[in-house]
């Protein structure tokens, strides 16, 4: 794996981890927001900056976790992809394989 | 050039220019109306109308979330497609028992190749396992790449 992907894994699982952070400290804060206040009125404001907003986050921290994961295994698939055109002219692949690396990667062997 | 050469260029971008604008764009709306219901609803006093604004955040967070949904599931289409453009339409099925004997070979059926049950050739395909003599017996040999020696995959 070049250095740019690992970066890029790093960066992405990091954001990840402080959105999630994030997310539940802003749910924390919401939650003693709502607790503090006596008016419904005076409450529901912390329930959209605090419980959505932490809702939110929280996703967002999910999605930055989930496609570190998609771009481990796209990362992963370039090698196998690397792999198998490397072998390509030993004639360890088989023909339906080495159609499909010529159609993504060009001519890979006789 | 050798004719048996390969273009290996860098790993395409796993989402387009498009997918990540479309992600911005929603996450960017989602979070614009979950900031404008929040100042809005704090300047009323009447939990009846704010309720219209708790609602307003809700459609927002469920934007932002739509988006990277949509995000998730573009990029987990595009992994399939090239897992299947390189290793095959079959499914995943190591065996009928679920899984890779320990003393045993796989190898993809009709293929002239055995190889070791982690052998990346063979990952995410549908696998024949069997015993290294009856890969022989069939005439497959020994994928030189995981070299499947019983020292390795222990009998």
């Amino acid at each position: 794996m070049g250095l740019r992907n690992w970066m890029r894994l790093i960066g992405d699982r990091a954001a990840a981890v402080a959105l999630f952070a994030l997310g539940g400290a802003t749910l924390l804060l919401g939650w003693l927001g709502v607790s503090q206040e006596v008016l419904p009125a005076r409450q529901v404001p912390y329930l959209i900056s605090g419980g959505v907003t932490g809702l939110f986050l929280l996703g967002l921290g999910g999605l930055f976790w989930l496609s570190a994961d998609l771009r481990d295994e796209w990362t992963r698939l370039g090698s196998i992809e690397a792999t198998l055109g490397q072998l390509a002219g030993s004639g360890l692949v088989d023909e339906p394989v080495r159609r499909n690396l010529a159609a993504v990667s060009g001519p890979v062997g006789p | 050039m050798n004719s048996a050469a390969v273009i290996v260029e860098a790993d395409p971008p796993l989402w387009s220019q498009p997918d990540t604008a479309r992600l911005r764009t929603l996450v960017g709306a989602g979070a614009v109306v979950l900031g404008a219901s929040w100042f809005l609803a704090s300047g009323l006093a009447e939990v009846r109308q704010q309720l219209v604004f708790v609602s307003l955040s809700l459609f927002g967070a469920f934007l932002g979330l739509a988006g990277v949904a949509g995000w998730l599931i573009g990029g987990r289409r595009t992994v399939r497609a090239r897992t299947r453009l390189l290793l095959g339409d079959a499914p995943a099925a190591a065996s009928a028992s679920g899984g890779p004997v320990a003393d045993g070979f796989v190898a993809v059926p009709d293929a002239r190749w055995f190889h070791r049950a982690d052998c990346l050739l063979v990952k995410g395909r549908d696998l024949v396992v069997s015993a290294r003599a009856a890969h022989e017996a069939v005439g497959r040999r020994a994928c030189p790449a995981c070299a499947p020696t019983p020292t390795v995959v222990p009998a």
